[in-house]
């Protein structure tokens, strides 16, 4: 079948079940937008936290114990961005200007069987922990609900149009072409919702950035496009489509 | 030609097999006007549709000329339903929102035919119906009589060499019913064979060969142009 011919009958399509696909337009778009959210605080946090921290404890750096570290261990503290490293204490103690990546350090640290800590701010920092794996929880299992969502609007439209897709069949249209014709029917909707989950969790992030910078006085820059956080989800959605199609198409077709 | 040589197809279920068609041998001339008919069950629409490619058989041959159709690649065999074979579907399987124009387009779309060709003979085939003032109606306002004619123009507008007709007057009045006998035999009159399932003997007697089928096997296969 003719591109042009196959764009027409995508476009003929959304003719049928515009309650279904409005609603599930606004459902998806939303959760789209709370996991693109959820996934920016998630990576975004630690660089967050950090401004906060010095901003809260009106410092430049913090101060860390440094249990179990001996001085062969300098070069590697030093890549970590310790500074000022004394070891001549009863415990090693060192000086870090940027927190981003403080947790993977302490992580090392244990794993090494040797401690990084701050009686002051550790408490804080497990705060943040702690809400960045809320976020990450939260996005994943918003995204699962997404995908899910997605799933029954394959079901709900291929159960809909079986008569078609089985006239179609009948007057020799191979399966692949009703096939593409459905996955690149989705693929759009899907484009759809991505693109104004985008638009409208730009606009949170921007509306964010600016009551940080204009309220509190601190310059957070949250990303406004997650770019390759979206292309990641959109390949797996696709994928999940395309298995969700072929096993739609078995229940509801006549084999020959 | 078409030739079939002990077809037969077997279903499974929970409470075992069922032969819907067996041990059926058939040979169909070019421009025959063929019937099968028979009870509710007795598998005519499995072996039409064993014939038009959609179901294959459990045992047995499907030939159209020499080539076997069951032999082909699906793609052979979507390309063989399209160009050689017309259906035309007791429950019309049109698209009710589409115009009679774009449901005959859709058959234009899969056999990929120029932009430039589409509109004459879309229009060619409606007027052998007598649906071509109709052809920018919505198919949902047709009458069901209407809806079956636009099925045949459908089903014509690719020229095959074959028309599958499953129970076309199932639905339909007498005088509908005798309107679609009558487009029927003036396809096969061009040439065409016409094949026609049925479970009404009297449209049956129209036609120029009844098969009768019973319980999956040919009862009887009557020639009526000599009777």
């Amino acid at each position: 079948m003719k591109t042009r011919d196959i764009l027409r009958l995508i476009t003929n399509e959304a003719k049928y079940g515009k309650r279904e696909w409005v609603l599930s337009y606004m459902m998806q778009t939303l959760l789209m937008v709370c996991v693109l959210i959820c996934m920016v605080f998630f990576t975004r946090l630690p660089k967050t936290g950090d401004i906060l921290l010095h901003a809260a404890f009106d410092s430049e750096e913090f101060g860390f114990q440094l249990s179990g570290y001996t001085r062969s261990d300098l070069d590697e503290l030093t890549k970590m961005g310790f500074e000022d490293i004394n070891f001549d204490m009863r415990e090693p103690v060192g000086y870090l200007k940027n927190l981003e990546h403080i947790w993977w350090y302490k992580f090392r640290a244990v794993i090494q069987g040797n401690d990084i800590w701050n009686q002051e701010i550790d408490g804080y920092l497990m705060i943040l922990l702690f809400c960045r794996i809320v976020f990450a929880v939260i996005g994943i299992l918003l995204w699962v609900i997404l995908l899910n969502s997605v799933s029954n609007s394959f079901r709900i439209k291929l159960k809909e149009r079986e008569r078609f897709v089985q006239m179609m069949y009948r007057l020799g249209c191979t399966k692949r072409t009703i096939f593409f014709l459905y996955y690149a029917f989705f693929a759009l909707r899907a484009l759809l919702v991505f693109f104004t989950a985008v638009v409208l969790s730009g606009i949170t992030m921007h509306l964010l950035n600016g009551y940080m910078e204009n309220v509190m006085y601190l310059k957070v820059d949250m990303p406004i496009i997650p770019g390759v956080l979206i292309a990641v989800m959109v390949l797996l959605q696709l994928m999940l489509m395309r298995r969700t199609m072929r096993k739609a198409w078995r229940e509801s077709n006549e084999e020959d | 030609m078409i030739t079939c040589d002990k077809l037969s197809r077997k279903f499974e279920d929970a409470s075992g097999e069922l032969w819907a068609v067996r041990d059926v041998s058939l040979t169909v001339p070019d421009g025959t006007f063929l019937s099968v008919v028979g009870r509710s069950g007795s598998g005519k629409s499995t072996l039409l549709k064993m014939l038009g490619g959609l179901l294959s058989p459990t045992e047995g041959v499907v030939r159209i000329g020499e080539t076997s159709l069951y032999e082909m690649k699906e793609d052979e065999r979507a390309d063989y339903r399209c160009h050689t074979i017309g259906f035309i579907f007791q429950d019309y399987f049109l698209e009710e929102l589409y115009t009679v124009y774009q449901n005959l387009e859709i058959v234009m779309m899969i056999a990929k035919v120029p932009d430039a060709e589409r509109k004459e003979r879309i229009e060619r085939a409606l007027t052998q119906v007598g649906m071509l003032h109709k052809k920018d109606s919505k198919v949902k306002v047709l009458s069901g009589g209407e809806k079956q004619r636009v099925c045949i123009a459908r089903a014509i507008v690719n020229e095959p060499q074959v028309l599958f007709a499953d129970e076309p007057c199932g639905n339909l009045d007498y005088e509908n019913g005798q309107t679609i006998m009558r487009l029927l035999r003036e396809q096969c009159e061009q040439g065409k064979t016409v094949i026609l399932i049925t479970h009404n003997r009297e449209d049956a007697m129209a036609t120029d060969r009844i098969v009768t089928l019973q319980d999956g096997r040919i009862e009887s296969d009557e020639d009526q142009r000599h009777s």
